[in-house]
Formats: structure tokens, sequence, C-alpha cells
């Protein structure tokens, strides 16, 4: 499972995923834009992928959507239902950084 | 082309055949193929060209093996399954598999009999090959490990008690034999876990 289950929150993994898949990507192209992204510090290994994509498919959030050019690849598409939790997602994201900047506010973090 | 009979690795699946495909890597031999006889073909490529991770595979359907395999095609990760027996002589080959999960389900052959592991070969590109990058889908994996080795160990006991029942006394020792192995192993997955639990207490 890749919510977690006291706070809703998905994980870095996950979210980036449903980022990817706001036009049609393949499994490689979502490796690379997460790596790209998170400028390497976050290199999804292949088991790893696999299975989030899968949870992702079963759960409705995003569906595969034709194959690649050369016909090998799945392409993989967002629903309606994983934008709903893209947004459910940002809006938790931007209530924590607005919380930490609040909480820090005047304060030495360094 | 060279080739090796590896039967040890039997009972060294995972991270012992691991070690020793990327010891014959760094010296310069890729990996071609294995038989159900465990016969490993290497050809010629240059020192540390490839590397290579084992992985568990034996709680995957054959649909969602070909799946899995076509995926790691995709990014540029070729799969060698690699039977969990020695032809028709077993030791860890489960038809009935319940750690996949919640479902249980029975191995088929063709399909996932003779493929309960999964040999990847990646061409080495500076990047950190891994299998499993997230806590969620570490701890899956290694608790389907440690069911696998579990399976074994309530088999063997199984047979153990019956043996006693019995009175066949050498039968009751083999299987008493072949109950400790995967019980420690059993014991070992359980360790790893908690150490990967407690480290990812704070962080993802």
């Amino acid at each position: 499972m890749h919510e977690s289950y006291q706070t809703g929150a998905l994980t870095e993994i996950t979210f980036y995923i449903l980022l990817s898949t706001f036009q049609p990507n393949h499994g490689y192209g979502i490796m690379q834009t997460i790596e790209t992204e998170t400028q390497g510090r976050l290199v999804p290994g292949a088991g790893t992928l696999y299975g989030a994509l899968r949870v992702l498919i079963k759960k409705g959030w995003i569906s595969p959507c034709g194959k690649t050019e050369n016909g090998r690849g799945q392409l993989y598409l967002i629903t309606e239902q994983g934008k709903q939790a893209v947004a459910k997602e940002t809006s938790r994201i931007n209530r924590l950084l607005q919380t930490a900047k609040k909480l820090t506010a005047g304060r030495n973090l360094h | 082309m060279i080739n090796k009979f590896r039967i040890r690795y039997l009972f060294a699946p995972l991270s012992g055949r691991e070690k020793w495909l990327n010891q014959m890597a760094a010296s310069g031999y890729r990996l071609k193929g294995v038989s159900k006889l465990h016969r490993y073909s290497f050809e010629p490529c240059s020192p540390n060209e490839y590397e290579y991770r084992v992985e568990f595979a034996a709680d995957r359907s054959a649909d969602e093996l070909r799946k899995y395999r076509a995926f790691l095609s995709e990014l540029g990760i070729t799969a060698y399954p690699v039977s969990g027996s020695l032809g028709k002589y077993s030791y860890g080959n489960i038809r009935l598999r319940w750690f996949g999960g919640a479902r249980i389900s029975l191995a088929t052959s063709p399909g996932n009999i003779n493929s309960e592991f999964l040999i990847l070969e990646k061409k080495k590109d500076g990047k950190p090959f891994q299998l499993h990058s997230d806590l969620n889908s570490l701890m899956e994996y290694m608790r389907k490990c440690r069911g696998a080795c579990l399976s074994l160990a309530i088999f063997f006991a199984f047979f153990t008690i019956m043996n006693l029942s019995k009175g066949l006394w050498t039968e009751a020792l083999l299987c008493a034999l072949a109950f400790v192995i995967p019980l420690i192993f059993t014991t070992v997955w359980s360790w790893k876990i908690h150490l990967v639990q407690r480290d990812h207490k704070i962080h993802e």
C-alpha cells in the first residue's frame, strides 16, 4: 500500500508517478522524470516502480493508454481520480509548508 | 563462451548467487543463460560492464511474471529465470504458495515452476541498480521472502511430527534437519525486517 494510514499522505514515489503521467508516459520515462525532477535524489527501483504502477492501476488513479512507438513499452495516463489525489496531496504539502514557515519564522534553521 | 555448474546456490539463492555473478562480471564475463540443471553460460565482455541482482519471484503468478519481465525489459534490464530446484529433485520448490500477498496460488509448469528466482542484468551506467527503493516495497518483498522460508519450515515440521508419530526415527531426523535450515533463514529475514523498520522510523 502506498498511502499512509494515519495521514493519508502519498509516498514520494507515488506522488511523482502521478505527476509524471499527466501526459502519456512509459515505465522508463517515468523513472527518468523522477530522477531528473529530484536531481538524482530519488531513483526508483524497478520492483518498486512496477509495484507502485500496479497498485495505482488497481486503484484507478492511472490507466494504460496504448503502447510506445516501438510497440514494446506500455504507456500510462493519469485518470480523473488520480488528478483528485494529486490536488489533495498538493494541498496537504502546501499546508505543511505554511505550518513550517509559521512555526520557524524568525528562527535560525542553520 | 564458458559454462559453469553451480548447484551450491540452491542454498544461497539470493546474495550468494548475486555476489558470484558480480564477481564474474568484474572479471569480464557476462551471463548468457541458465539451464534447469544450473549450468550457467557466460560470454566475454569488458570487466565490470554489467551488474547483477537476484530477486525472489516465486510469489508471482505465471502471467504476472511475464508482465514483470516485459516491464524490466523496458527499463533495459534482462531477466533470466532460475529454478529453485535441481531437475525433479526439489527442496524449496513448493507448489502451494501462500506467501504471494493475500492470495494462495498453486504453481504450475510451464509458468512459474522453475522460475522461482530472477537473475537481473543491467549494463552499468553509474546509477544505483536497486530493485526496491522505498520502504513499502522493500518490506513487502522481505516479508514474501520470509513467508517462503516459513512455509518450508512448517512443511518439514509437519513431516517431522508425522514420522515421529509413526516411529520412523531416521526419516524424522532428516525432516528435522530440513526444518532447521529454513527456520534459520526465517529468523534472519525477521531480523532484517526489524532493522529496516527501525531505520525507517523517521525517514521514508
